[in-house]
C-alpha cells in the first residue's frame, strides 16, 4: 500500500463517524451520519490524502430533481457474474489478518445477513465453521509467481462452476490484466493493498476502459467481466460512490469495518453477538449513505447509472495527467 | 413574421403524430399548430421538426442533411463523402442549401446511396472533425425515411426558415420540439432537437442522470462525436440495440426504460429475461427525469414511440382518434387537432409504441378498464368568453376584467392549454372552463369555484386554501399538492403523485375525491386532509383491479387515505427489496433465531412488509430484522382493510354526497359503495431506529 500516514486517513472525524454509523459512538445505530448540505471535508477544508479526496460529485438540481431514498427506491443491488451473484449493495467485507479469530464468524454471518459477500483476505479461517454461509465467501486460490490470484466463491475447493475472480495489484499493466481475462475469470479484484505505486483510482478507471476496448464479437468484454476495487483505506460510503463512478462494479472494505466495531487494536473485547450487531448497523448505514449521494445526484439505480459514469465526477485542483487517466473532467467545465 | 411573446422560463414541449393506415397524411401546419399551443414551454434558443414518410418502395436514398458554416467545411464534406476510397457510398443528388436563421450555419443537404454501416462510420469521422477545431458544422441527419428540420428560434421560426408550410410538405408521422435549454447551450441549431441516428429520430424534455453511463455505452461501441445532449445520447442508442443488436423495438425500449428489479422479480420468466438483458446491455438504460417521443422506420412499417422515467418527472400523455395518433407534453397539444381523441397518460416507467399499419402496440398502461374514461360533452352557454387563440397571458388578464366588472359565474370556451387559470380571481367567483385548461389549474385558490367540463392537466390546486376544483374529466399528476384547504373532485383518474404533501391547520381540512384511479406516490408525505379513490368505473363489475400504483403514502406523517378495495400492502409506503428481506430471513433460520416452519411461510407470503413479518417473528427476530424497514426518518404506515365506520362517515360522507350531486350520479350508486371495504391508511407510530 502507498506510505500514508495513519492519522491523516483514519481522521478523528472518520473515526466517530464510523463508530456512529454501528453503535459503538451516538444514539443512532443504522442511520446515516451525513445530515445537511456542506462539507468539512476534503479538499475544501480537510487536507485531501487521495485522489478521491479531490473528486466532486455532480448534484441534482431544479432540471434533475434529487430523490429522497427514505421514500423513494433507489436500487443498490449489484450483480456479479453473469448473474449468478447479486449483493444488496456494493460493497464485499474483507476478513484480513487483524480480524481477531473469534470474530471470524460474526463477521461472515453479518455481511450474509445484510446481502453481501465476504472476502478472506490473506487468512487462516477453518471453513468447517463457516461452511453454512459458502455461498457468500470468496475463499483464494492458486497464486502465480507475480502473486496474482483466482478465488471462488464458496469453500468447497473443487468446484469449477463456482464464480471466478482473479485478483491483480492496482496496476496499468496490460499483461496482467490480459492475464486475468484469459483465465476467463468472472470479474477482476483490483487490491492497492498489494501494490507499491499506481493508485486504486488510477487501476480501476484503467481496468475498466481496458474490458471496454476489448471486444468480443463486437460486444465490450466489459459487459460480461466485473471490477472489484479493494483497499484496506476505503474509508465509507463517499470512497465507494466515487470508485464506483470511475468504473468499479463494487468495493471490498477492510479496516473501516474494524475501526467501526472498536476491532482495531487496543479497543477492548465485544463479545461476538455485539460485534454482528454493529457491524449490521454499519452496514445498514452505509447503504444509506451510498443512497443519499446517489440521491443527490438524481440516480435511481446504481448498476445502470453510476458504474463507470465519469461524467457525473469533476476534479478539483487535479494534475491534468491523472485527470486524462481516470476521464474526469475539470471543475467548471461543462 | 414570428410574433415574439413575453418571455418565460419554460420547460421543453415534445409533440408525436402518427396518421391511421385509412387516413391522409398529416401537413405541415398541422403539426406547428400542436406544438406552437405549448410555445411557452420552449424559448427562441432551439425548435424542430422530423417528417416521416414510409415510401411504397423501399428504395429511396439516403438523405443526408449537414449545417454548415462555409465553403471550406462543405469542400471537406464533399471531399470526404466522394473519397474515391469510399466506393460503398456515391452521391445520387445534391440538393443544395438552405437557410438556417439568426445563426452563422446553413442546411445542406445530399441524397445518397451505399451501404449503411459504411455510411454510419463516414457520419462519425466527418462529425468527429467537424468539431475538431471550434464548431464547423455537424451532419444531422442521414435516414432514408426521415427529414429532420431544425433550427435556432420558435418553431414557428424553423418552419418558416424551411419553408414547410410554403412547401406543402405533407408526412406520415411528425416530431416536433420547443426547447428550453438547461445543460448543453442553444445558440447553434446544432443543439436542436429532434436528434437523428440512421432511422431513429427523437426529441425529449428532461435532463437524464445516467449520461455519463450513456456515453460510456456508446463510446466503446463505435459512436465517437457528441455534441452533447440527452437526445442524441437516446437517439444513438436506439439505433445501436436496433441496428447493430438487432433487437426488437419493445426490447429497446424496455433496456431504456429500465424497470425496478422488484418490479422485473414479480413477472417471474419474463421478467428475468428482461433484467438479463438490461444487465447485458449495462449503461445504455436511462435514469433522472425524461419524457421522450420519438418515430422509426425498419422500411416494412413506420413508428411512434413514447417513454417516461421510473418517478415519472416530466409529462407525457398519448392520444388515439378515427385517423391518428398522438403523443404530447400536454394534452392540448392533441386538442388543437382533434377534440374527440381518447387521451391518457403512460403509467411511470411506461412506454408506448404505435404504427402506420397495426396502429396501437403497447398502450404505456397495464389496465384499460380502469383507465380510459370519456368525460361527457358539455355544452357551453352562448355568452362564454372564446379563449381559441387566446395566449394564458391575455386569457389571464380577461377573466380578471370579467371579475373586475363584478361578473360572478364567468364562462369560458375553446380553452386549449392556458396556464394559471383561476389564479388570482376574487373569492366566490365561478369559473366554468369548457375545453383542457393548462398546468397550474387553481393554484393557490382562496375561494374560487372552478368547474372544468373536460379533462384538466398538471398541478391542479397547488397550494390551494379554500374553494372548489370540480373536474369532470381526468387529472394529470401532481394534483392537490400541499392542498390546505377546500375540495378537489375529480370524476376520472389522477394521474402520479396525487395528494402529496396535502396539509390541514386551523380549521382548515382539504378533500381530494377520486372517481377513478391514482398512480405511484399517492398520499406521498401527507400530513393531513383528506384523500379518497373511488374506483367507480369497477364498482358494479366482477373485475378487481388495484385503484392505486405504488408507494402509496410513502413519508406520511397525517391526514386519512381511503382507498375502496383491498390495497396490496406491497404497494404502501416504501418497502426494502424482498430479495434482501428474504436473504436477513435466511440468515435467522441459519442463526436459529427462527424455525424453517416460519421461513418457508415467510417465503409463501405475496409481500414481505413489516406488517406482514411482525405477524411472524418473535421478539428477538423482529428487533433483528427491523433495520431493514424502521428508520429514523420512516415508518410503516398504518393500514386497515374494513368497512368505514361511524366516524369515517362523519368525515367523509357529506364530501362524497357533494361529489354524487356534482356528477349526477345515482343514489344506489353511492350506497352500493358505502357497502364496500376500504383501505383506510394512516401515519405509522414513531417507533424505536434500528439495533
Amino acid at each position: 500500500m502507498l506510505k500514508l500516514d495513519e492519522e491523516m486517513v483514519w481522521t478523528k472525524r472518520r473515526i466517530h463517524h464510523l463508530q456512529e454509523m454501528s453503535g459503538l459512538a451516538g444514539k443512532t445505530p443504522g442511520e446515516s451520519v451525513i445530515t445537511s448540505m456542506g462539507t468539512t471535508g476534503p479538499p475544501a477544508v480537510e487536507r485531501p490524502v487521495f485522489i478521491l479526496d479531490y473528486l466532486v460529485s455532480d448534484g441534482a438540481q431544479v432540471t434533475r430533481p434529487s430523490i429522497d431514498p427514505y421514500r423513494e427506491p433507489i436500487e443498490t443491488q449489484i450483480y456479479l457474474a453473469n448473474m449468478q451473484i447479486r449483493i444488496s449493495m456494493p460493497v464485499i467485507l474483507a476478513i484480513t489478518s487483524e480480524v481477531p479469530k473469534e470474530y471470524i464468524k460474526p463477521f461472515v454471518r453479518a455481511a450474509y445477513n445484510m446481502g453481501i459477500l465476504t472476502y478472506l483476505h490473506d487468512v487462516q479461517v477453518e471453513y468447517s465453521e463457516i461452511e453454512d454461509y459458502q455461498d457468500s465467501i470468496i475463499t483464494p486460490l492458486e497464486e502465480n509467481q507475480q502473486g496474482d490470484y483466482v478465488a471462488y466463491v464458496g469453500t468447497e475447493r473443487k468446484r469449477p462452476d463456482k464464480p471466478l475472480f482473479f485478483r491483480i495489484p492496482s496496476t496499468e499493466d496490460r499483461e496482467r490484466i490480459a492475464k486475468a481475462i484469459q483465465s476467463e475469470a468472472d470479474a477482476i479484484l483490483i487490491d492497492e493493498d498489494l501494490s507499491t505505486n499506481t493508485p486504486l483510482e488510477v487501476a480501476v478507471s484503467f481496468v475498466d476502459r481496458f474490458l471496454k476496448e476489448y471486444r468480443i464479437e463486437g460486444e465490450p468484454l466489459r459487459s460480461r467481466v466485473g471490477v472489484i476495487a479493494c483497499s484496506s483505506r476505503i474509508r465509507g460510503a463517499d470512497d465507494v460512490f466515487k470508485l464506483m463512478g470511475l468504473g468499479a462494479d463494487c468495493v471490498v472494505l477492510s479496516k473501516a469495518a474494524l475501526i467501526a466495531t472498536g476491532l482495531t487494536a487496543g479497543k477492548g473485547k465485544h463479545d461476538t453477538e455485539a460485534v454482528q450487531d454493529m457491524l449490521e448497523n454499519f452496514f445498514t448505514a452505509l447503504q444509506k449513505e451510498i443512497k443519499l449521494l446517489a440521491g443527490a445526484a438524481g440516480i435511481s439505480c446504481l448498476y445502470t447509472s453510476l458504474v463507470g459514469s465519469r461524467e457525473l465526477f469533476r476534479a478539483i485542483t487535479l494534475d491534468r495527467a491523472i485527470r486524462e487517466k481516470l476521464g474526469v473532467k475539470m471543475a467548471g467545465v461543462g | 413574421m414570428a410574433v415574439e411573446l413575453p418571455r418565460n422560463l419554460g420547460a421543453c414541449g415534445i409533440y408525436g403524430v402518427l396518421r391511421k393506415k385509412h387516413a391522409r397524411k398529416i401537413k405541415a401546419e398541422e403539426t406547428l399548430a400542436s406544438i406552437e399551443c405549448v410555445r411557452f414551454r420552449g424559448s427562441n434558443l432551439g425548435a424542430g421538426f422530423a417528417a416521416y414518410n414510409l415510401p411504397e418502395n423501399s428504395l429511396t436514398p439516403y438523405k443526408l442533411k449537414a449545417f454548415i458554416d462555409g465553403e471550406d467545411t462543405l469542400e471537406l464534406i464533399y471531399r470526404m463523402l466522394s473519397d474515391i476510397h469510399n466506393e460503398d457510398i456515391r452521391i445520387v443528388k445534391e440538393i443544395g442549401f438552405e437557410d438556417v436563421e439568426g445563426s452563422r450555419f446553413h442546411s445542406w443537404s445530399v441524397l445518397l446511396e451505399g451501404d449503411r454501416e459504411k455510411l454510419t462510420e463516414l457520419v462519425s469521422s466527418v462529425n468527429e472533425l467537424l468539431l475538431r477545431d471550434g464548431i464547423k458544422g455537424r451532419i444531422y441527419s442521414w435516414g432514408r425515411y426521415v427529414d429532420v428540420f431544425k433550427g435556432v428560434g420558435y418553431p414557428l421560426d424553423v418552419c418558416n426558415c424551411f419553408r414547410l408550410v410554403e412547401q406543402g410538405i405533407k408526412a406520415d408521422l411528425w416530431l416536433a420540439h420547443t426547447r428550453q435549454p438547461t445543460n448543453s447551450p442553444g445558440v447553434f441549431p446544432i443543439w436542436s432537437h429532434p436528434f437523428s441516428s440512421n432511422e431513429w429520430a427523437i426529441a425529449h424534455n428532461g435532463d437524464v442522470s445516467s449520461f455519463g453511463a450513456n456515453m460510456e455505452y456508446l463510446r466503446y461501441r463505435g459512436f465517437t462525436s457528441f455534441v452533447g445532449t440527452d437526445s442524441e445520447v437516446m437517439a444513438f442508442i436506439l439505433d445501436y440495440l436496433t441496428r447493430v443488436k438487432k433487437l426488437t423495438l419493445e426490447q429497446a425500449l424496455v433496456i431504456l426504460a429500465n424497470p425496478y428489479e422488484e418490479k422485473l422479480l414479480s413477472m417471474n420468466g419474463v421478467g428475468s429475461e428482461t433484467l438479463k438483458l438490461i444487465m447485458e446491455n449495462r449503461g445504455a438504460s436511462l435514469d433522472g427525469p425524461f419524457s421522450v417521443v420519438g418515430g422509426y422506420c425498419d422500411g416494412e412499417d413506420l413508428y411512434l414511440i413514447a417513454l417516461t422515467d421510473r418517478s415519472k418527472f416530466r409529462p407525457i400523455v398519448v392520444g388515439e382518434d378515427e385517423d391518428r395518433i398522438y403523443v404530447a407534453s400536454e394534452e392540448a397539444e392533441i386538442r388543437v387537432l382533434s377534440e374527440d381523441a381518447e387521451v391518457w397518460t403512460l403509467k411511470p416507467g411506461g412506454y408506448f409504441i404505435a404504427s402506420l399499419k397495426k396502429g396501437i402496440i403497447v398502450k404505456g398502461r397495464d389496465n384499460d378498464l380502469v383507465f380510459f374514461h370519456n368525460p361527457c360533452r358539455h355544452e357551453p352557454p352562448s355568452n362564454a368568453l372564446d379563449a381559441e387563440g387566446m395566449d394564458y397571458h391575455t386569457l389571464n388578464i380577461k377573466l380578471k376584467e370579467l371579475a373586475s366588472k363584478g361578473f360572478r359565474e364567468i364562462y369560458v370556451k375553446n380553452v386549449k392549454g392556458q396556464r394559471y387559470l383561476g389564479v388570482g380571481l376574487p373569492t366566490g367567483t365561478r369559473l366554468h372552463i369548457y375545453g383542457t385548461p393548462g398546468n397550474c389549474l387553481a393554484n393557490f385558490n382562496m375561494g374560487v369555484e372552478i368547474y372544468v367540463y373536460g379533462n384538466a392537466e398538471d398541478d391542479v390546486g397547488d397550494t390551494m386554501h379554500g374553494g372548489r376544483v370540480v373536474i369532470h374529466g381526468d387529472a394529470r399528476d401532481v394534483i392537490a399538492q400541499a392542498l390546505q384547504g377546500g375540495e378537489i373532485l375529480v370524476r376520472g383518474n389522477v394521474g402520479n403523485r396525487a395528494a402529496i404533501q396535502m396539509r390541514e391547520y386551523g380549521d382548515k381540512k382539504p378533500f381530494l375525491i377520486v372517481g377513478g384511479r391514482a398512480d405511484d406516490y399517492f398520499g406521498e408525505y401527507m400530513a393531513g386532509g383528506v384523500a379518497a379513490i373511488l374506483g367507480l368505473a369497477t364498482l358494479e363489475s366482477n373485475e378487481e383491479p388495484e385503484l392505486v400504483g405504488n408507494y402509496v403514502a410513502s413519508g406520511m406523517v397525517g391526514g386519512r387515505i381511503y382507498i375502496r378495495g383491498k390495497v396490496s400492502p406491497r404497494r404502501i409506503g416504501y418497502n426494502p427489496p424482498r430479495l434482501d428481506v428474504i436473504r436477513y430471513l435466511k440468515g435467522l433460520l441459519k442463526e436459529k433465531i427462527i424455525d424453517p416452519t416460519t421461513y418457508q411461510s415467510l417465503l409463501d407470503e405475496n409481500d414481505l412488509t413489516y406488517n406482514t413479518i411482525k405477524k411472524y417473528l418473535n421478539e428477538k427476530a423482529l428487533r433483528r430484522i427491523n433495520k431493514l424497514f424502521i428508520n429514523k426518518y420512516f415508518h410503516p404506515p398504518t393500514v386497515q382493510y374494513r368497512k368505514l365506520d361511524d366516524e369515517d362517515l362523519n368525515l367523509l360522507l357529506p364530501a362524497l354526497r357533494r361529489f354524487f350531486n356534482e356528477f349526477h350520479l345515482p343514489d344506489k350508486l353511492l350506497e352500493t359503495l358505502l357497502e364496500q371495504k376500504f383501505t383506510v391508511i394512516t401515519a405509522g407510530k414513531q417507533g424505536k431506529g434500528a439495533g
